[in-house]
């Protein structure tokens, strides 16, 4: 339907239409109606509203860096190898902002990176991603530890 | 949607007063990443780990420990893994295990309790008594495990401490058993109980083994009252099973079933004769009683055998020490025929 609906003003209009997004950073970003699309928390205030597409429409939680990277990936059908360029900050706030944007696509394909991410990694690697504290007590944590020696007795120490 | 808040000085605020010098701002920026994303977030993350993964994951957090141990994720890889194998009465078996481990943390006794295992349910009646499943060890489930029914579940099977009931195909026949999973070599150990347990083998694939089509004890007979329902092309099995009230006696059963559903089983006698209504016999004996014949197989009918048993009861003044039946000697000639 989206597709339709960009080629009809493709046809019109002889160009691409656009709606303009305010990133937290107070960027104004001119983005492909297509991609704004797959934002649902954009595309149910434009569909509600038909909206005037030059006004910027905020997102407060979200960077000019952040929505750099979010489009990428989207202009990319989401190609793993551009993915694999980004930094464990950048994912993290690609994921909070898929979350925030409600891109389900997106939200799926984060999801499998970060999964893939955290494959095989030690304890303190997963602290350190999530920046968890440990908030275990002693007990708590010998308990654990007790339960997975009898589970996975192959079980990776880090 | 809005749970990440725009306001730096919301509910954070008073934490940062309150604890100056126990985690800077930036710390409380960032943990808000792993705090405020909602759970269906978590869910899309942690469902694409492996089951090794999710229980290394416990041990990152109280957080993480929780939502890593929760019945939805490990339910995916119950089914994944499991799925072909067990049935309800396992769900059930498994149900009455961890009630017993939870009351036995929870009672007077856990201290001194020495016994590891774990008895199921039983059916039958003395001497015919089947255990529907039990554990090895349960040990583990006298931790916060037992909280955990899913992932409590998966590793009792995965460890193979959880001996559970299917049914093994051998050659022709279908027959009950009880199994437990070998994760070295990826295959399944099987025991039958009548009169004591019996090796029924080792080394079993998984392609051998399915859940119970319908959840009844191996002692008892299942009637059905849709025969009238079957029709030429149906799927028809023979299943082995003990006969109620006599330990060593066995017969056969036919099981008639349209999909999977079980439509009709009968005795020794029986299903010769449920087998040849169907069309499935000698053709010239069928055709003599107007049968018609779906596949002439001159088998059925023929090498009848059944094992009569006779019960000399005994009264005993003094009390006697309870003992499964025993074999205490069988003749030369009957060694000869036996052929199981």
């Amino acid at each position: 339907m989206q597709k339709t609906e960009g080629e009809e003003s493709k046809a019109e209009n002889e160009e691409v239409k656009q709606v303009t997004l305010m990133t937290s950073d107070g960027v104004k970003m001119k983005v492909e109606i297509s991609i704004v699309y797959e934002m649902e928390i954009v595309r149910s205030f434009i569909e509600v509203n038909d909206a005037d597409h030059s006004v910027p429409f905020p997102l407060p939680n979200v960077s000019s860096h952040t929505l750099d990277l979010i489009i990428e990936l989207v202009k990319n059908e989401y190609d793993d190898e551009f993915m694999k360029t980004f930094s464990h900050d950048e994912l993290k706030e690609v994921l909070v902002a898929a979350n925030y944007l409600n891109m389900k696509t997106l939200l799926d394909f984060i999801a499998t990176a970060i999964a893939n991410l955290l494959e095989k990694k030690s304890v303190e690697f997963i602290r350190n991603f999530f920046n968890i504290v440990n908030d275990f007590t002693p007990e708590e944590e010998a308990e654990i530890r007790k339960t997975n020696e009898w589970v996975f007795q192959d079980l990776d120490e880090d | 949607m809005d749970n990440i808040s725009s306001d730096p000085f919301d509910d954070t605020t008073d934490y940062i007063s309150n604890n100056p010098f126990d985690r800077t701002t930036d710390d409380i920026e960032s943990r808000s990443v792993l705090l405020t994303l909602p759970e269906a977030i978590w869910q899309s993350i942690l469902e694409r780990l492996s089951p090794k993964e999710l229980a290394g994951l416990c041990k990152v957090c109280t957080f993480l420990r929780d939502i890593c141990r929760s019945d939805r994720l490990w339910e995916i890889h119950v089914e994944k893994k499991w799925g072909g194998v067990i049935g309800d009465v396992v769900y059930k078996e498994w149900k009455l295990h961890i009630t017993t481990a939870k009351e036995k943390r929870n009672g007077p006794l856990y201290q001194q309790n020495s016994e590891n295992g774990s008895l199921g349910s039983f059916s039958g009646t003395w001497p015919t008594l089947y255990l529907r499943s039990y554990l090895d060890d349960c040990s583990h489930l006298n931790s916060s495990l037992s909280n955990s029914f899913m992932m409590a579940l998966y590793v009792s099977l995965e460890t193979g401490k959880f001996w559970f009931p299917v049914q093994i195909y051998r050659g022709l026949f279908v027959r009950e058993a009880l199994v437990r999973y070998d994760s070295k070599s990826d295959t399944f150990r099987a025991r039958r109980q009548s009169g004591g347990w019996h090796k029924v083998g080792s080394n079993i694939q998984w392609d051998k083994l399915r859940a119970p089509p319908i959840d009844m004890p191996p002692c008892d007979e299942y009637v059905s009252d849709c025969l009238q329902d079957l029709k030429p092309g149906d799927h028809v099995e023979i299943q082995r099973r003990s006969r109620n009230g006599i330990p060593y006696g066995r017969f056969l059963v036919i099981l008639l079933s349209q999909l999977s559903d079980t439509l009709a089983t009968a005795g020794a006698i029986g299903s010769s004769q449920l087998l040849m209504l169907s069309g499935i016999g000698p053709a010239k004996h069928m055709k003599a009683h107007g049968i018609n014949v779906v596949l002439d197989q001159p088998q059925v009918g023929q090498g009848m055998t059944d094992n009569p048993m006779n019960l000399l009861v005994v009264p005993s003044l003094l009390p006697v020490e309870v003992t499964l039946v025993q074999t205490v000697g069988i003749t030369k000639a009957s060694l000869n025929q036996v052929v199981d």
